[in-house]
């Protein structure tokens, strides 16, 4: 089986089958019957013209016996030939007799003669003398039965006549006397019932080949051979068209022999055959029974089956317009379902390579359109879930980052008071031993803090921890009685400090829905940590509020303090990060309190305008719908 | 599962719509398109009625009904080739019983009743005379196999057999140059015998031969006692014979009886052919245009084909060659003429020419009689003829010999229907 690599040549083929092959039938056969219609109708008309010659020959022949049967009928006829005998065998024709008859009877047999058109008209003894003739040739006056034209056509029919007697028709040869083709007819005369004499006539060669040589209806090409066969072949009889001087002078042995074969047999048909020169041709044969000949009327092929030929031409140009028309339609159709198809392929083998970006453009709605829906939509999902996956990972690698320093931060700052606690240990265990015990208790204090520490940095990890995990119900919260209540908590701090708190809050602030025990946490540690930062300033003042932005509620707390560096203002928020590691605290407020905005999908940031400067921290969470 | 089931069936009953429906329209097309070209081929028409008119019993019977075979043999030949115009030939036989009357009442019941479109048949002249007003009047042909007296051109009778310039002019003249110039005639009374010999005495005259007797005897009852005592008394060269049916057995018999022998007093003979021959016959002649013995492939194939069919025993007579081909000739001018109509048919016989067993046919159109070519055989131990003579060609046929004109023999023939009582034969006289 052919196996065909492109979509494109899949397709050609598909169309040629279902168009050109039918299309082909159809043609071919229509053709056909065309052809044949037209072949049987060009044979039929020279099968018409062959059956009007041989019409017509036999018939000139019947009518030339009539004719000579009508004039053996003359009184005048009979009472010449016996005249004319009597003249001949008494005296010779060159006796006054013989000129006597001769004035007497040559004007009317003359009339006769002409009137019929004859060549020549003879009056014959019963013994075969030609005791009288009109044109006077050399046979005249000679013995049919022992002169020289003893073999003649003459002599032959006019034998024919007697022993039949009836009117005879000679074959057509060649005329020695005449120096010509001739043919002759002859009628026994017969007066009392006894046998008197015979009238022949001598026909002229026109009259003879009149029929034969006439090409109406023919063509260029086409005439009409006539012949006898003989040993080795058959004799042209009459003049042919294409080789002069043929008749009685050529004999041909080939195609056209088998034909006259055919005819002599009594065959009437018709075939393509080679004629004497080699040509093919349409032909027709009949058989001519006057003569005894074979006729075969022909027209070269070439130009018979002309419109034939034209019609082959046309039904080829059609075709070979068919099969282009459908060739390029394939094409073309091929292009519209290969060329999406090739740019799906060359998309899909930039996915393959990594740019997930590679989209095609998409012309239509067919289901080549549709796989390129298909397609650019799966691309998409592709490019989606890659840059998913990659903030992932980059999110997992800072995790991996943070935690890493976390676990170095923790053992750090857990660290430090077990070395501290160490350390006082020591000292304590040195003071026992010298019995110095004053200093005791201060280092018992120092131990004691160190442990508090311990304990309150490993509390907040734990609480750290838990956001996310161990969530309380949420409710509706308002920030005036929340922020109220951390004002509350923090009192003995502001007052420490001598920090002035300013509270702005628009009336009808909306309520969020959250856990409030976290929400709390979030303002007290903004809120330590503002008083933190602001109490080493002249005169620390704290701007606590909130407000509706959007879906969002935002609140803010303001110092006036040390403010903070911007390249810091992100990591204030990491995991002990403390900007100063004298700082009290465990620096895990901020990262507490933006786990704690996470969780309630909001967002915390921290602004400054520089150290020194002070520093806000402002958190959103949405708004209930 | 289930669903997935029923798609891959549903995409099958697709498959078979979209390739298997357009297929089958193909096929059928196809198929069709073959039909259409081969219509010719399907005989499907009625059938062409081909009437079939010779006697079946009687004294004829033994010469006709050979002739009735050979035509069913040819029909059979041109069914089993499809027919003609894609119809059978269906043949319809009717009883002449060797007399006038009752042939032309059969050919008119045959055009008639049976409604046949052609009548191969006939084989007396006085039959042929008595059905040819029927024919006229219906406008069908007539295609009759046997030689015959001539004077004679219906434009619905086709003559196969032998016009007088055919046969009896041409042999007369043989026999006059080689057995001798004083002759004796014998024949059946009817007008075949009466006007062949009538021809014969008038060449006789103009050739300067001798007429030394005439004898006729009654077709169906012959009695040739006083013919042979002429014979006896006269001493012809050569004795005309143109004796019909079974009566030539009882003359030849009788002749022999008499002492008369092929060598002493010949015989030729106008209407003996091959199946009729008895020992008696033998170094005795007969003029015919087909002689079994003639040796051409075609006659060959022919009398093979013949012997298949009917035995050995079975002969191939002149008219039994003219029957069977004249059944060829009106099937290549039907086909020719492209209809069984008369006049149609008869458009397609002119001039038509085809081979035939007899060698080639050639039909003359205005006169519907064909060339033939005279010969002589002579009768042979193996009760075949040997060919002493032919002409050198075939003659162009003329039923109206030239000794007279046609209106005198328009006379000659009138006096005699006349004298027998308007009637084709003379009147059986019982005895």
């Amino acid at each position: 089986m052919l196996t065909l690599k492109s979509l494109s040549s899949k397709i050609m083929v598909a169309f040629l089958a279902a168009t050109v092959l039918p299309v082909l039938a159809s043609s071919y056969m229509s053709f056909l019957t065309a052809q044949k219609s037209l072949e049987a109708e060009i044979t039929q008309r020279l099968v018409a013209i062959a059956d009007y010659k041989v019409n017509i020959i036999e018939a000139v022949a019947d009518n030339n016996l009539a004719q000579i049967e009508s004039i053996s009928k003359s009184l005048d006829v009979l009472g010449a030939v016996q005249h004319f005998t009597e003249a001949f065998l008494g005296d010779g024709i060159n006796s006054d007799r013989y000129k006597q008859e001769d004035a007497t009877y040559r004007l009317f047999l003359t009339q006769f003669n002409d009137a019929f058109k004859y060549s020549d008209l003879f009056l014959i003894s019963p013994d075969l003398d030609i005791v009288f003739s009109v044109a006077h040739e050399a046979d005249f006056g000679t013995s049919l039965k022992s002169g020289p034209y003893r073999n003649t056509q003459l002599a032959k029919v006019t034998k024919t006549a007697i022993a039949n007697f009836e009117s005879s028709l000679s074959k057509i040869e060649l005329y020695q006397p005449s120096q010509d083709v001739a043919a002759f007819a002859a009628v026994p005369l017969l007066k009392a019932g006894q046998l008197i004499g015979v009238l022949a006539v001598q026909f002229r060669r026109e009259a003879l080949y009149e029929a034969i040589t006439d090409r109406t209806g023919l063509g260029l090409t086409g005439e009409t051979v006539v012949g006898e066969l003989i040993r080795g072949g058959f004799l042209v009889t009459a003049p042919l068209l294409h080789i002069e001087d043929a008749a009685f002078n050529k004999t041909f042995a080939n195609d056209l022999t088998g034909k006259f074969l055919n005819a002599s047999r009594g065959e009437m048909g018709h075939d393509i055959f080679l004629d004497y020169r080699g040509i093919p041709v349409l032909g027709v044969w009949r058989n001519l029974p006057s003569y005894q000949w074979g006729m075969v009327v022909k027209i070269d092929v070439a130009e018979a089956f002309a419109q034939v030929r034209t019609l082959e031409l046309v039904n080829l140009a059609i075709l070979v317009a068919a099969i282009s028309l459908v060739i390029i339609i394939s094409v073309l159709v091929a292009q519209t379902i290969s060329k999406p198809i090739g740019k799906l392929n060359h998309a899909a083998k930039s996915l393959q390579t990594g740019d997930f970006t590679s989209r095609i453009k998409i012309n239509g709605k067919d289901e080549v359109a549709q796989l390129g829906h298909a397609f650019n939509g799966m691309a998409a999902e592709i490019e989606d879930s890659y840059k998913v996956q990659t903030k992932q990972l980059d999110e997992l690698s800072k995790v991996n980052v943070e935690l890493e320093r976390f676990t170095y931060t923790v053992s750090h700052d857990l660290k430090s008071p077990l070395i501290t606690i160490g350390g006082f240990i020591g000292m304590i265990e040195k003071d026992i031993e010298k019995d110095r015990f004053e200093r005791v208790p201060k280092d018992l204090a120092r131990i004691r803090s160190a442990a508090d520490k311990m304990r309150q940095l490993l509390d907040d990890l734990l609480e750290l921890s838990r956001i996310g995990r161990i969530a309380n119900p949420s409710q509706d919260l308002s920030q005036a009685k929340i922020i109220e209540d951390v004002l509350e908590r923090v009192h003995g701090r502001i007052e420490a400090g001598k920090v002035r708190v300013n509270v702005k809050l628009p009336k009808n602030l909306p309520t969020i829905f959250g856990d409030k025990s976290r929400i709390i946490e979030v303002w007290q540690n903004l809120i330590e940590n503002a008083i933190k930062f602001s109490v080493t300033t002249q005169k620390p003042v704290l701007y606590i509020g909130a407000k509706v932005d959007g879906d969002w509620l935002e609140c803010y707390v303001k110092d006036n303090g040390m403010g903070i560096n911007s390249k810091y203002l992100e990591k204030v928020f990491g995991l002990f990060e403390r900007l100063d590691a004298s700082e009290e605290g465990t620096g895990i407020g901020l990262a507490l309190a933006k786990q704690i905005i996470d969780v309630h999908g909001g967002r915390i940031w921290a602004e400054s305008a520089g150290e020194g400067k002070g520093a806000t921290f402002i958190f959103r969470l949405p708004l209930k719908k | 599962m289930g669903l997935s089931g029923l798609i891959i069936k549903g995409m099958n009953l697709k498959k078979i719509a979209f390739i298997g429906l357009p297929g089958l329209v193909f096929f059928a097309a196809l198929v069709f398109v073959y039909q259409l070209q081969n219509q010719h081929a399907m005989v499907t028409k009625a059938p062409v009625r081909v009437g079939i008119l010779h006697s079946l019993t009687g004294v004829m019977a033994s010469s006709e009904q050979p002739v009735v075979d050979v035509v069913l043999m040819a029909i059979e030949e041109i069914n089993a080739k499809g027919g003609l115009l894609g119809r059978k030939l269906k043949p319809v036989i009717a009883d002449g019983r060797s007399d006038e009357k009752t042939f032309a009442v059969e050919a008119e019941r045959l055009i008639v009743e049976e409604k046949v479109d052609v009548v191969f048949g006939v084989w007396t002249s006085a039959a042929r005379k008595a059905v040819k007003p029927i024919f006229e009047k219906y406008n069908k042909l007539l295609f009759y196999p046997v030689q015959n007296e001539g004077l004679e051109a219906s434009k619905n009778i086709i003559y196969l057999g032998a016009a007088p310039n055919q046969q009896i002019i041409p042999a007369v003249k043989w026999a006059y140059e080689t057995l001798g110039k004083r002759m004796f005639l014998v024949g059946s009374d009817y007008i075949f015998p009466r006007t062949a010999n009538e021809i014969i005495r008038l060449q006789m005259q103009a050739l300067g031969g001798e007429i030394v007797g005439e004898r006729y005897e009654n077709l169906q009852n012959p009695d040739f006692r006083p013919a042979i005592a002429d014979i006896v008394k006269s001493k012809p060269d050569v004795i005309i014979n143109t004796i019909n049916g079974d009566g030539n057995i009882d003359f030849f018999k009788a002749l022999r009886a008499a002492g008369i022998t092929s060598e002493t007093i010949p015989v030729m003979s106008f209407s003996v052919s091959e199946d009729q021959i008895i020992p008696e016959m033998v170094g005795d002649y007969a003029a015919w245009n087909y002689f079994q013995s003639l040796n051409t492939r075609e006659n060959l194939d022919f009398v093979a084909r013949l012997k298949t069919k009917y035995g050995d025993a079975r002969y191939a007579s002149d008219p039994i060659q003219s029957a069977y081909s004249g059944v060829y000739l009106w099937a290549q001018a039907v086909q020719r003429g492209g209809s069984i109509r008369a006049q149609d048919v008869l458009v397609g016989l002119k001039n038509i020419s085809l081979p035939s067993p007899g060698g080639i046919l050639n039909f003359e159109p205005r006169i519907n009689h064909v060339w033939k070519r005279p010969r002589v055989g002579k009768i042979n131990s193996d009760g075949e003829f040997d060919i002493v003579w032919q002409a050198p060609q075939n003659i162009r046929p003329n039923p109206f010999p030239m000794f007279k004109s046609k209106a005198e023999w328009a006379l000659f023939l009138e006096d005699l229907y006349q004298g027998w009582g308007q009637n084709w034969s003379a009147p059986t006289e019982a005895k």
